[in-house]
């Protein structure tokens, strides 16, 4: 026994802690006993309850008794006793005046005794609108059950139409600070005083445009109820609305060198980028001011950072800054023209545009909103110095410049910075170029109808670079140029010019003139044709005997009987030319110098051009196809005669 | 950055460093070359005050690598190349060091470089404290980091410069296909600068011709 260990258990603890003295005495609730717990139970039946609805003096009876219950009392079984007497007195009473009316209307009780035969007998009580008495008069009864449910759900009905409508009536109830808190969600308020100030600039983003971009909340106190009881008031040049309109217009080469502007002749818009801020969702009157002040607030920041770029960055082609038009020569003949333009706001006006010559799927505009969200987003977050002693706002590789190392060209590179406006040149650049191959590969498009052209543009773009993929087929010969595989030509737009990969590998670069992508499309699409028909040959039997880009020489199948010799096709001078060799056994005047007969071939056989435009059939390969054949005729004549 | 060798200009009698740069720069010139800025080159000897334990070194700043300080031991066994690249701090924390190493020379160089194609050619003067030592030429071949693939274009633009002849290998330390590093580059400055301080040595105590051939043989 010496090996047990004693433990202390304590019981559960049941009893609350009323107080804990400074020397750690604590004072307990000791726990009901059953008789208290049945006491405090009947004293919590609420025997005005039912009567509530009938009495309201009741309830107030019993507001004023509910105090008092929760006191103990010396004889706490009274009030029970007092109310269970009321009770049984108006029981008595109602079964009173039950008796009688029954009494009255049921002079003969027993009337029908085989229909309820377990009816129990009439003195027992019995509620009329619960269900049908004994009785003879049962639609006398129903009637009246149904009217009083009439009356029920009358006066029910009633109700909820009063409480409907004061719920109606509340909702319409313009409400200042409802209308405040709803603007606190989208800008932020402060209070100043007995003013109450918003704050539109774009500081919290990282922005340090130092215009001001407050706004005063104001309430209007003797507002009616369709208008709102908030006002805002804004600074007078955040009352415009303003944008940015960038512009490509066709010039001269030497527009810049003009110095009379007066003289300059009537530009001829190609292009015209607008940024639209959505107008999806109709706002509510201030907020769609808010907005709009916000954004020509940025816009106006845009555009001063843009004019401070502009008179410190000095490309070669020079940028002119005159009033709120930016230009620039991007092209020989195209300019580039960024204009700020502002107009008064009114609620529910639209932007006016010139929309005859915009293009929405490249904007511009976005593009420069970019730059500078991405600029305010550079300037707010500095990367953390790494390690804590190092030096603030250093990048990643600058840190590690030192370590690696890196030379003199290649710090100079990290350091330096891309201008906004020289990338959105560039952009702009790209975006003229883009058009034009889209225009260029319209037309020709259009006018060459076969073969077929399928150009493949790209879903995501990058603002200086665009890959197209330019295929071509001739129609019902897929399968032959399957052969050779895809015939395809992948063109890459860049900034100044582009480069187009051809099938075989080889790289073309092109300039701004889309007139040279237009010859090299058309080379392709001729040496496509012949390729085309060097697959088809291979099919229908005859021979290639030799085959370069563009051209072709045949042999007919050895076994027909054909009626000439070889057939070349060659394209010459951007046509396709077919020739035919012709089996002349007549003798022609030999040459003196070439002796040996296997020269004869040289001197013998006779070219003829085909006029194969002439021939039948929807495109070249098919009429080559048709010509190939009546060439072999006595072969398939053989085939039909010997079956 | 490329394969960088330096070769020094071996000075004709009679013929002072000025003088000597005067050439080369026409020289230079001749090939097509043109000019494109300055550039310097700063190094420090220091001298470990303990040097059982610790060993002597020397850092080279220059405008090549701005950001850099290159730190190098000054090493008996040339072909390791143990180079540290350092941050710009380092030679403030090097002043707090001075009880265990104090700097004893400084070297520099300073010149006009040259730019032809993918080449950079730096000539220049090697000074210690005031007077010259020297004439390097710097040959910088941006495009590659194998000496062993591109000897051939050094060895014909040097001997062109240098009017002599120069191997027909590259550098032990850049041989075997090893890439090229900054590092190797300071090696072959910092191997210069030894040679000088040593040379300077025994000018400081002046020696017979034969001592200094005995010298020479034991080198």
């Amino acid at each position: 026994m010496q090996n047990d260990v004693q433990l202390a258990i304590e019981g559960q603890k049941e009893c609350f802690i009323q107080e804990i003295a400074l020397n750690g005495q604590e004072t307990w609730i000791q726990p009901m006993s059953m008789s208290e717990q049945f006491g405090r139970a009947t004293q919590r039946i609420d025997f005005g309850k039912e009567l509530q609805d009938n009495n309201e003096v009741e309830v107030k009876k019993e507001v004023e008794a509910s105090p008092t219950k929760a006191e103990p009392k010396e004889n706490p079984w009274d009030e029970v006793r007092k109310s269970i007497f009321e009770a049984l007195t108006e029981v008595r009473v109602l079964h009173d005046v039950l008796a009688v009316l029954n009494h009255n209307t049921n002079p003969a009780p027993p009337a029908n005794p085989q229909q309820q035969p377990g009816q129990p007998p009439q003195k027992i009580l019995q509620l009329a609108s619960i269900s049908g008495p004994a009785s003879s008069s049962t639609e006398q009864l129903r009637a009246s059950s149904v009217a009083a449910k009439k009356k029920s759900f009358l006066l029910a009905s009633k109700v909820i139409k009063e409480g409907a409508e004061r719920l109606e009536r509340n909702e319409k109830q313009p409400d200042f600070h409802q209308e405040l808190q709803y603007l606190r969600q989208h800008y932020r308020l402060r209070r100043k005083g007995e003013k109450i100030l918003g704050d539109l600039s774009f500081r919290t983003a990282g922005s340090s445009y130092p215009a001001l971009g407050e706004f005063e909340v104001i309430r209007d106190a003797d507002c009616s109820r369709e208008n709102c009881p908030l006002k805002i008031r804004l600074p007078h040049e955040l009352q415009n609305m303003a944008w940015l309109s960038i512009k490509l217009v066709r010039c001269d080469i030497n527009d810049s060198l003009k110095v009379d502007l007066s003289k300059v002749t009537k530009e001829e818009t190609v292009s015209t980028y607008h940024h639209v801020i959505s107008t999806k969702y109709k706002q509510k009157g201030y907020l769609e001011e808010l907005r709009q002040a916000q954004h020509s607030l940025f816009t106006r920041e845009l555009f001063s950072q843009l004019c401070r770029e502009v008179s410190c960055y000095r490309p070669i082609v020079p940028i002119y800054m005159i009033g709120d038009h930016i230009s620039t020569q991007i092209f020989p003949d195209t300019k580039l023209i960024i204009e700020l333009c502002r107009k008064p706001f009114k609620a529910g006006d639209e932007m006016p545009f010139d929309r005859s010559s915009e293009r929405r799927w490249f904007c511009l505009e976005q593009h420069l909103t970019k730059l500078l969200r991405e600029h305010h987003a550079a300037s707010k977050s500095c990367p953390a110095p790494h390690p804590t002693i190092a030096t603030m706002g250093m990048t990643k590789k600058q840190r590690i410049a030192a370590t690696k190392p890196y030379n003199l060209p290649r710090i100079e590179r990290m350091r330096k910075t891309v201008p906004m406006i020289h990338k959105i040149i560039e952009a702009a650049k790209h975006a003229e170029l883009l058009r034009r191959v889209e225009e260029e590969l319209d037309s020709i498009a259009k006018e060459i109808a076969e073969p077929n052209i399928h150009i493949h543009w790209p879903i995501i773009q990058n603002p200086v670079h665009t890959s197209i993929k330019v295929h071509f087929s001739v129609a019902g010969y897929e399968m032959c140029t399957k052969q050779f595989g895809m015939h395809s030509m992948l063109l890459n737009v860049g900034i100044n010019g582009c480069t187009a990969i051809q099938r075989d590998g080889n790289i073309v670069e092109l300039g701004t003139d889309t007139a040279e992508m237009r010859r090299v499309i058309e080379g392709e699409l001729l040496s496509l044709q012949v390729a085309c028909l060097a697959g088809l040959v291979r099919i229908i039997d005859w021979t290639v005997l030799s085959s370069s880009k563009g051209c072709l020489l045949l042999a007919p199948p050895s076994s027909s009987q054909s009626i000439t010799g070889r057939v070349s096709v060659r394209t010459e001078n951007r046509k396709i030319r077919v020739y035919i060799e012709e089996k002349t056994t007549n003798s022609t005047p030999s040459s003196d110098l070439l002796l040996d007969p296997k020269w004869k071939v040289l001197t013998d056989n006779e070219w003829r051009e085909v006029d194969w435009e002439k021939l039948a059939g929807a495109n070249f390969v098919g009429k080559m196809d048709l010509m190939l054949s009546c060439l072999c005729k006595a072969v398939t004549d053989k085939v039909h005669n010997n079956p | 950055m490329g394969v960088t060798v330096v070769f020094q200009w071996e000075l004709v009698d009679g013929q002072t460093h000025q003088q000597a740069i005067q050439e080369l720069h026409g020289r230079i010139n001749n090939t097509g070359a043109v000019q494109e800025g300055k550039f310097y080159y700063e190094s420090k000897f220091y001298q470990a005050s303990d040097s059982a334990t610790t060993r002597d070194f020397y850092t080279l700043k220059t405008s090549e690598y701005p950001v850099t300080v290159f730190a190098r031991v000054d090493d008996s066994t040339k072909d390791k190349n143990s180079c540290i690249q350092c941050d710009s701090p380092m030679e403030s924390l090097l002043v707090k060091l001075r009880e265990f190493f104090t700097p004893k020379r400084t070297f520099e160089i300073r010149g006009t470089r040259f730019k032809l194609a993918d080449f950079w050619i730096r000539p220049g003067i090697v000074t210690s404290s005031g007077s010259n030592k020297c004439v390097t030429i710097e040959i910088e071949y941006t495009p590659s980091y194998f000496a062993d693939d591109c000897w051939p274009l050094f060895s014909e633009l040097g001997s062109y410069i240098l009017n002599r002849q120069i191997d027909d290998k590259p550098p032990t330390l850049m041989e075997n296909n090893k890439q090229f590093n900054p590092g190797m580059m300071v090696q072959q400055y910092v191997e210069i600068f030894s040679r000088k301080a040593t040379t300077q040595a025994n000018f400081q105590q002046p020696m017979k011709q034969e001592q200094i051939q005995a010298y020479n043989t034991q080198m």
